[in-house]
């Protein structure tokens, strides 16, 4: 156990995800929400999971959290390797243990994950003496330096609030402390200032940063929203469709895309930085996920589409690791010594 | 009215003001009251669009309503076209309601569930005019093309939740402009849709403004939409216009401290940019509207806050071709307009280094926050609403100015 877990430690990819795969079945069919999905996370990064609704990202993210609900169905093939521990291979009891302690995950709408009539308190202790067998007094100190550790002020006024006494931002606050209360080495947080005010919004993600610079936790940061990327991530998957379309380090991805997707979300966007005279809108809509198109999912509204997109795309990574799942990829991927995937 | 000059206004407002009381007060307290919008006098001009914006609780939805008629002032008024909007009557109002729509934030609660889209669009029509029912099909399938959304017959018949968002707002708009009117107050619009689609139908309101005359005020939280929509923005806080001011402007050098926390902390695309520009933090928390600060609004969360702000409404005053409601802005040693001869973006991006360091403007970067020693970062504590429960009430409203990300 001792060597296994050094050997762990050694490895610089913390989370591990391969070809993960969920569908959910309904009364309308199967929804193909996660399509082989495939992504790493180091220890200390922090890593953005951005696309439109629909796209499968949170899905992702609920999967890595084994909080899937019934009826999703995961792909036993895939994998999701998390300190070498794949968690799609573990019992729920076990889980139990990981959850909070290794991976900890914070939602969009605090006020659905926070018990309206306990004081926040008592939540964060609950959370900590759930995963440690510590006494209520430790645990308390705990729960008040996980409040502080969030840039609270006042951290005693805090913990006997209830959740209603806060505002939306404090509330997102409190879900990161008992998110990070046992110091688990990822985090997973869903659109975690989605509802919140721009200037509450920007003090969360300069608080991210914060945390993720003093205790070295790496985040998967799942987001609509391409400028909160550019604000805080240091590498990106794009999704469409439930399938990863572009990945890279921030700088290169949101200034020079390679995929078209990823070139339209951009051209589309709106900044406060730039006027546009002439808007660019992506036409149609994304894909049904029940009844996916064949070929490239994204070919019937990219302006590159060409005749070879009948054909499904594999994801072209080049030697950097910077992949595309576009056709028009393959030949950077090849001129590099990239990797042509299997089955391509 | 409205002779000053060449753009003239379609709509103003004198002294605008809308008060809300606080339920659950004891028998012998005095009655409290949320101050949604203080006394805001602005103009609209013909042919352009007014962007709103503010955070939540800044009033602008409740002003956008008060400016569309669907909620009556505390005080003050509204002219539209010359028309008193408050007191009109008769076939007045009637004709007021047919120049003057509203459109809402959430297309799935301002679509009738029950009715087919051809009810839904007639009834325009059916209530507004005498054309019969041919006249009337026709008119309705001429505004489905108008909105993008094709002219099968079969689409006329499905019910709304047979449409995607994206399209179920087109449809909003298709019955906002049935009657052609001349003014429209849609309020957070795209805030709910998915970035592309958002781009579709910005397009469409622009094309809409340009083939109908139109004139719109646009309430938005999203600053990075007004650039795309609007030639003028008027920024709120706390019920007051704080800075009015032609879009470009605004942007390429916002004045008021306010506007520039605002810009500062709204994410941009760039990394680069993004990661070396200077942002102003704010100070403590967003004041109670219950209670507001006295003299300027902003003063408790204000870095250049002087004594004279605790005690003095600052008016809004002209400066060029804005007005800016504070009281240093303007003077050679305020730092926000000694030493920024340019946007702050544009500062950031042409470099740097060379800009004036932080002390002296109060400007700190993103990489500055993030250092452990975290001296000028204000802390965000919480709201004061302890047992305050139109604080609640307030913030309840203001859900409805949230976006809505449609969950996966």
């Amino acid at each position: 156990m001792t060597d296994q877990s050094s050997a762990r430690s050694r490895d610089a990819d913390l989370l591990h995800v391969r070809d993960l795969t969920v569908d959910f079945v309904t009364r309308d069919g199967v929804v193909h929400a996660v399509d082989q999905v495939s992504l790493v996370v180091r220890r200390g990064e922090i890593v953005g999971l951005v696309g439109e609704s629909g796209s499968g990202k949170s899905t992702v993210g609920l999967s890595l959290m084994r909080l899937l609900p019934p009826g999703a169905r995961e792909d036993p093939r895939g994998q999701i390797l998390l300190d070498g521990q794949d968690l799609l291979k573990v019992r729920p009891a076990q889980m139990r243990r990981i959850r909070g302690r290794v991976i900890a995950m914070t939602f969009q709408d605090p006020m659905t994950f926070l018990n309206p009539v306990v004081r926040v308190g008592e939540q964060i202790v609950e959370a900590i003496r759930e995963h440690q067998h510590i006494s209520r007094s430790d645990a308390r100190d705990l729960a008040l330096q996980a409040i502080s550790d969030v840039l609270i002020t006042e951290p005693d006024r805090i913990f006997r609030s209830f959740p209603f006494q806060l505002s939306g931002g404090m509330r997102q606050r409190i879900l990161i402390a008992i998110a990070l209360s046992c110091r688990p080495s990822l985090v997973v947080a869903d659109e975690p200032t989605t509802a919140l005010d721009v200037t509450v919004q920007r003090e969360i993600l300069d608080m991210l940063r914060l945390i993720r610079d003093r205790f070295g936790t790496a985040i998967l940061l799942i987001t609509h929203d391409l400028g909160i990327v550019a604000e805080t991530c240091d590498r990106v998957y794009v999704m469409y469709a439930g399938q990863i379309f572009e990945h890279g380090r921030v700088e290169r991805v949101l200034t020079h895309p390679r995929n078209p997707y990823t070139g339209a979300l951009l051209r589309s966007a709106q900044s406060i930085d730039e006027y546009r005279s002439e808007l660019y809108a992506l036409a149609g809509n994304v894909p049904s996920l029940v009844d996916l198109p064949s070929g490239c999912l994204f070919r019937e509204r990219c302006p590159a589409a060409f005749d070879r997109c009948v054909a499904p795309p594999p994801l072209f990574a080049d030697r950097l690791g910077d992949m595309s799942r576009c056709w028009l990829a393959e030949g950077d991927a090849m001129a590099s010594g990239g990797r042509i995937p299997d089955g391509a | 009215m409205a002779l000053d000059s060449a753009p003239t206004a379609l709509v103003s407002t004198n002294g605008l003001t809308k008060r809300f009381p606080v339920s659950g007060r004891g028998l012998f307290e005095r009655q409290r009251w949320v101050h949604a919008v203080d006394n805001v006098s602005l103009k609209i001009f013909q042919g352009r669009t007014l962007a709103l914006v503010g955070e939540s609780g800044s009033g602008k939805t409740t002003l956008g309503q008060m400016i569309a008629g669907l909620l009556e002032p505390s005080g003050g008024s509204v002219e539209f076209g010359g028309v008193d909007l408050v007191n009109s009557k008769g076939e007045a109002r009637r004709q007021l309601r047919r120049d003057l729509q509203f459109i809402f934030q959430d297309p799935f609660s301002s679509l009738n569930p029950r009715h087919t889209i051809r009810t839904i669009l007639s009834r325009p029509f059916e209530v507004h005019t005498v054309l019969g029912r041919t006249a009337i099909d026709s008119e309705v399938t001429q505004l489905l093309n108008l909105v993008g959304l094709g002219n099968s017959a079969t689409l006329l018949n499905r019910h709304p939740h047979q449409f995607s968002g994206g399209q179920r707002q087109r449809i909003v708009f298709a019955r906002a402009i049935a009657l052609r009117p001349r003014f429209i107050v849609a309020d957070e619009p795209v805030s709910s849709l998915d970035m592309s689609v958002k781009a579709q139908l910005l397009t469409l309101l622009r094309t809409f403004q340009g083939e109908l005359g139109l004139t719109y005020l646009f309430v938005t939280h999203e600053l990075a939409v007004v650039r795309t929509i609007a030639q003028d923005v008027a920024v709120m806080y706390l019920g007051r216009v704080v800075e009015r001011a032609p879009t470009t402007a605004v942007f390429d050098q916002p004045l008021h401290p306010y506007t520039v926390a605002l810009l500062g902390a709204t994410p941009l695309l760039d990394p680069v940019v993004a990661r070396s520009r200077k942002h102003l933090p704010l100070v403590g928390p967003l004041p109670s509207s219950i209670t507001p600060p006295s003299g300027c609004h902003f003063h408790t969360r204000c870095p250049f806050a002087r004594d004279v702000c605790a005690t003095k409404r600052p008016p809004l005053r002209a400066l060029g071709e804005r007005q800016i409601a504070c009281h240093f802005v303007g003077d050679s040693d305020f730092p926000l307009t000694a030493n920024l001869p340019r946007g702050l973006v544009e500062t950031a991006r042409a470099s740097a280094e060379s800009y004036a360091p932080a002390s002296t403007s109060g400007l700190v970067t993103s990489a500055q926050l993030t250092s452990p020693t975290r001296s000028a970062v204000p802390d965000s504590g919480v709201q004061e609403c302890v047992g305050n429960v139109g604080e609640q009430i307030r913030r309840d409203h203001d859900q409805r100015d949230e976006p809505e990300e449609a969950e996966n």
